[in-house]
């Protein structure tokens, strides 16, 4: 489970500009969605909780973690219904993304 | 072929729009961040295509659909791969696309769509076939520095607004910045009649005349005093 940016350079190879543009707004949104999800499963806010899944899941695709994101579709429909047995392997997942994140800044 | 992008989320708009410029003819008119600023450009403006994402705040994109009665044609974008078999309910909705986007599944989409128009515009034609070959076939047109073609066949009237003219077409009203002395120069063609300052005619698809208004399909339009005479001995020489 390692997260590429094949994605954006599928996207745009020769585009250099977008690309970057891209990383950065995923830089940038990241870390705040990870928070608030992280925030509002803590807090039982399930509804918060599937919004921020829902940006989170979009980025997870963008970085090329089928496996995660099959997960996250499934701790979706499980938020909606008010538990979490997925959150820890999500956690998991995102805390990965997030270094990588990290390290591309 | 004109679209707009109705998304919440930066990162896909930004993707859209990516995959938007890579088609020649595709022209981007707006991006919309929320359902309240798209249904209000959906009531004022013809648009061919919406990528519309079905998980909004406040009204979801079905909503929208519902909501807006756009007759454009939709294309979804969502994350949510279970909604594709409610997409079918909606008969403008004509493609259902599974975020992140992939590239060669755009080109699909919009090479689907592309083949839908042509099928649709040669069913349409059956009904104007009597009014081919009598010049030129199409005009193009230019919409934020793009040439875009409209089939002469397929335009009922033209309206000056200001600044610009509306092209009603049997599907959709195309808003150019240019003069109705320059478009009926363009046409060239005379089918097409002056009824009105503001009005250009295209004969084939006039219905009535009466107490001063020409019948287009299910449109009135008004006809001038001074115009009158000329239409009357067009209409009677047909």
């Amino acid at each position: 489970m390692t997260p590429s940016l094949a994605y954006l350079h599928e996207l745009a190879p020769n585009d250099e500009g977008f690309r970057k543009r891209l990383l950065h707004v995923l830089v940038t949104e990241f870390p705040a969605e990870f928070d608030s999800y992280r925030n509002a499963v803590a807090g039982q806010q399930w509804d918060t909780a599937v919004h921020f899944l829902h940006k989170l899941k979009h980025k997870i695709g963008i970085l090329g973690m089928p496996e995660l994101h099959a997960l996250a579709e499934e701790h979706e429909d499980n938020l909606e219904n008010g538990f979490s047995p997925l959150h820890g392997d999500i956690m998991e997942g995102l805390r990965i993304i997030d270094e990588f994140l990290k390290a591309q800044q | 072929m004109t679209c707009i992008i109705v998304d919440d989320d930066l990162m896909a708009r930004e993707i859209l729009k990516q995959l938007c410029s890579e088609i020649e003819d595709l022209v981007v008119l707006g991006e919309f961040d929320n359902a309240g600023k798209a249904v209000s450009f959906l009531t004022q403006n013809a648009v061919d295509l919406v990528f519309l994402d079905i998980m909004l705040p406040v009204l979801n994109g079905f909503e929208i659909l519902e909501s807006s009665g756009t007759s454009s044609r939709v294309i979804l974008t969502t994350s949510h791969s279970q909604f594709a078999l409610k997409s079918y309910e909606y008969e403008n909705v004509v493609d259902y696309l599974v975020k992140p986007i992939k590239p060669k599944r755009f080109l699909q989409a919009i090479s689907n769509l592309r083949k839908r128009i042509r099928h649709e515009d040669i069913t349409e034609s059956t009904d104007t076939s009597s009014s081919k070959d009598k010049g030129k076939e199409f005009i193009y047109v230019n919409i934020d520095r793009h040439l875009i073609q409209v089939p002469i066949d397929q335009i009922l009237f033209v309206e000056a607004q200001r600044d610009y003219v509306h092209i009603q077409t049997i599907r959709r009203i195309i808003r150019v910045h240019t003069s109705l002395k320059s478009i009926r120069e363009k046409l060239g063609d005379e089918r097409f009649l002056q009824i009105h300052r503001s009005f250009l005619v295209n004969t084939d698809y006039i219905s009535d005349v009466k107490n001063g208004h020409v019948y287009v399909k299910s449109y009135v339009l008004p006809l001038s005093r001074g115009n009158r005479p000329a239409l009357m001995e067009h209409l009677n020489r047909a």
